[in-house]
């Protein structure tokens, strides 16, 4: 996999240990990246206007991961989305589908699934 | 050697109208014992040779303590020389020893027997067999701690989809964690930093099984299927654990749990999980009924009473039930839930009740449902 210098993966997950594994999973990788304990702190912290890509729970407390992405599209902000959750629902995949997700992954999830997804978003963005 | 005072064998049978007497104990389906002062059996009715048995002669003139457990032989002696001293006993539950070694269990009756001057000549005591009741009672109580456990059993498979994805989050970190350290050891000759790094991540995957093991142990000492234990338990640490097990899955809701519980609270007698499954499914239902609300907090507090009772309380600031639901709340089939079968509070009411103490639904007070348990210190 080709090392990535500038773009970032952003992570949001509110919980400790997922976000923390992804950030040694990433940097094993090579890859840079950057980790949010929730969609507010993404939405206050993030460097605006940067590029990258996304991976994104979606059941957090206060702001879901789909409310989070509703509001980025809302602010015509196309970044990349993974979407990565615990437990599945037909309805919810949907309107994230609808938001233009690239991929739902259940957790726990295989890395060689993730990384190829984020080849692709970090390319194409 | 002096005759003993007061009551002798001789003494009844000349007694007037003894035949009278003679025919009462004898028809008496009570088992029926009477002694002298010196505690010396005089009388041993036929109920009694049915329950114990002794045939009347091979007793009579023997001590009474002949027919008290070993283990408890200082209790019914002390008994004894209560009701020698002139207290009247009614009904207590004790156990008196069969002629084959086991233990009958038996309601007994107690009084002194006076001689004419009012001084305590000897005793009657007066067996009721219970053996039936205490059966029924062992059976009724082994269905409730089915009943008990059916529903532990139960509100797992509910909340099912919730443990999965509390499991989910440490098998998710391990997985990565294991996969990062596999990718920083992958180089040709991994760099000091590199195998620094490894190390790390296997060391953090370790904790995330250990803490998925514990969530599995939780569950499994929860729904393992056992008799009712009853030991000394710090009250806190269970309310703590009801906790963490009712938040198992929640993490995203936005409902907070705030404690309030006193450190000094004497330890109880309890049977932890059956208690723990009653908070559990109070904040279980709390957690339900807050659902979908942008805000919403449990307060539990513990506290110890003036009158000797540890005191737990369960508030939360969801809708609450209606003033003529509150009166029903523990009947069985009681529910506003569309997929409940309302035996939750029943069960949680007979496992109160079964340790001495008592659960009801608070009136009034701030919007909200709130329940009140009472569980007596020993």
């Amino acid at each position: 996999m080709a090392s990535y210098s500038d773009p970032l993966v952003y992570v949001v997950d509110d919980n400790r240990a997922v976000r923390d594994s992804l950030v040694s999973l990433l940097t094993s990788n090579g890859i840079a990246v950057r980790s949010f304990a929730s969609a507010k702190d993404f939405l206050t912290r993030r460097a605006q206007g940067a590029s990258g890509c996304l991976i994104l729970d979606l059941y957090m407390p206060e702001l879901s991961g789909l409310e989070l992405l509703r509001l980025l599209r809302a602010r015509g902000n196309r970044i990349p989305v993974i979407a990565i959750s615990g437990r599945r629902d037909g309805v919810l995949d949907a309107a994230l589908t609808r938001e233009g997700v690239m991929a739902i992954l259940s957790k726990p999830f295989d890395d060689k699934e993730l990384l190829g997804l984020i080849d692709r978003a970090l390319r194409i963005h | 050697m002096e005759p003993m005072p007061g009551l002798t064998s001789s003494h009844l049978q000349s007694l007037p109208g003894s035949g009278l007497v003679t025919a009462l104990i004898g028809s008496s389906t009570d088992g029926v014992v009477v002694t002298d002062a010196a505690q010396m059996i005089l009388i041993f009715s036929p109920a009694c040779e049915r329950l114990f048995g002794y045939a009347a002669r091979e007793v009579i003139g023997k001590n009474i303590a002949m027919l008290f457990p070993p283990d408890r032989l200082p209790e019914e002696e002390a008994l004894v020389g209560k009701i020698m001293s002139g207290h009247n006993f009614h009904h207590i539950e004790t156990s008196w020893r069969h002629r084959d070694g086991s233990e009958i269990p038996i309601s007994l009756s107690a009084m002194s027997v006076k001689d004419g001057e009012g001084k305590a000549a000897g005793a009657l005591f007066t067996a009721n067999d219970i053996t039936h009741r205490k059966t029924a009672e062992t059976k009724e109580a082994a269905l409730e701690s089915e009943l008990a456990h059916v529903s532990r059993l139960s509100a797992m498979g509910e909340m099912s989809a919730a443990i999965a994805h509390e499991l989910n989050q440490p098998l998710t970190a391990v997985t990565n964690y294991v996969k990062a350290a596999q990718r920083f050891l992958g180089a040709d000759s991994p760099t000091p930093a590199q195998i620094r790094n490894a190390r790390d991540a296997m060391e953090k995957a370790a904790d995330q099984t250990i803490r998925a093991g514990t969530i599995i142990r939780y569950l499994r000492d929860f729904v393992e299927k056992r008799e009712s234990e009853k030991a000394a338990w710090n009250v806190n640490q269970v309310i703590r654990g009801a906790v963490a097990l009712g938040l198992v899955g929640t993490a995203h809701s936005n409902v907070k749990v705030k404690l309030e519980l006193e450190p000094r609270i004497p330890r109880l007698i309890i049977d932890k999980i059956q208690i723990q499954q009653v908070l559990l499914n109070l904040i279980r239902n709390a957690i339900e009924a807050m659902a979908g609300m942008e805000k919403g907090e449990i307060h539990i507090s513990s506290a110890v009473t003036e009158d000797r009772y540890a005191e737990i309380t369960i508030r939360d600031t969801g809708p609450g039930f209606l003033p003529e639901m509150a009166g029903k709340l523990f009947h069985a089939f009681a529910t506003t839930k569309r997929d409940g079968l309302g035996i939750g509070l029943k069960i949680c009411q007979s496992i109160i009740e079964a340790h001495g103490g008592s659960i009801r639904a608070l009136p009034g007070g701030p919007p909200g449902a709130s329940f009140r348990i009472r569980l007596p210190l020993p």
